[in-house]
């Protein structure tokens, strides 16, 4: 499970930030014919905020021109002081610490102020992983999960039934039912198909998890 | 930027209600070049096509929710 974790000293003061690497998406790269090496004047190191109260991402106004990419739309935003401000959102990649990518995600540009915060990491980010604060530790943790649940559902629900290999077992000493059970070697397949097919069943979205090149 | 785009999309959103709901829609100048099941696909068609100019993508639904933020680093 791709993860990271900070430290910071007086967490509570200054909040869950973290450093991370911006660069212009990877479909956008792709498409251009250009990667990380040839662009590295592109490459934009930012401190960004974990935001649980923010809808969305956030980047900082000017960060985009760095990167050298242009909008991809529109959207309104509300904030404590404003409603319905219009603002450009921008497909870039984040790499987070240990390599810890997302290619391609829509971030909202909006004034940020403040000297050291220059993006949030909103919730449709944090839709996709677990994020842990530990406040006495002065730490937290950000991982992005794959989704297995469905599946070990199912495998529980079989190990109930009256196919798995304890009541075959009894089923065989019983001298019952032997011919509708399963044989337990079936039963282990089971498990090993369903396991593999949960690993398949990655959404789209966290499928574009992966390691970055930076 | 974007300015006769989102016209566009404003425009031509009743229509596109009809049709393609949840879908995302990719939108250069006046036209609607195509509407996509994910937000991805028509990112990377728009990048193809218009090789990093801007361009329009948003969710056709029929009330536009804005973002919400709570932080007041923002915009203050």
């Amino acid at each position: 499970m791709p993860s990271f974790t900070q430290r910071i000293q007086n967490l509570q003061q200054i909040g869950p930030v973290v450093e991370i690497l911006l660069t212009p998406s990877v479909p956008y790269m792709q498409s251009m014919g250009i990667n990380i090496a040839t662009i590295k004047d592109r490459v934009v190191k930012v401190l960004a905020m974990i935001d649980t109260g923010a809808t969305g991402t956030v980047i900082s106004k000017g960060i985009t021109e760095k990167l050298g990419i242009n909008p991809v739309g529109t959207i309104l935003i509300n904030t404590p002081s404003h409603t319905d401000v219009s603002c450009y959102q921008f497909d870039a990649q984040i790499v987070f610490p240990n390599n810890v990518a997302i290619p391609s995600i829509v971030v909202t540009e909006a004034p940020l102020q403040g000297q050291h915060i220059q993006y949030l990491i909103g919730r449709d980010v944090l839709q996709h992983s677990v994020f842990i604060y530990t406040g006495y530790d002065n730490s937290f943790t950000l991982s992005f999960s794959v989704h297995l649940f469905p599946y070990f559902l199912v495998i529980i629900f079989f190990c109930n039934s009256n196919q798995n290999p304890v009541t075959f077992r009894r089923y065989q000493q019983t001298k019952r039912l032997a011919t509708d059970a399963q044989p337990p070697h079936r039963f282990a397949f089971l498990c090993v198909l369903l396991f593999a097919l949960s690993l398949r069943a990655i959404p789209r979205y966290a499928c574009d998890f992966e390691r970055g090149d930076v | 930027m974007l300015e006769t785009e989102t016209k566009t999309f404003e425009d031509r959103l009743p229509e596109l209600i009809k049709t393609d709901v949840g879908k995302f829609v990719l939108i250069k100048d006046d036209k609607v070049v195509g509407t996509y099941s994910a937000i991805q696909d028509a990112l990377k068609d728009g990048y193809e096509k218009f090789k990093g100019q801007a361009f329009f993508v948003r969710q056709i639904v029929p009330v536009q929710q804005p973002l919400n933020f709570a932080n007041n680093h923002l915009l203050s």
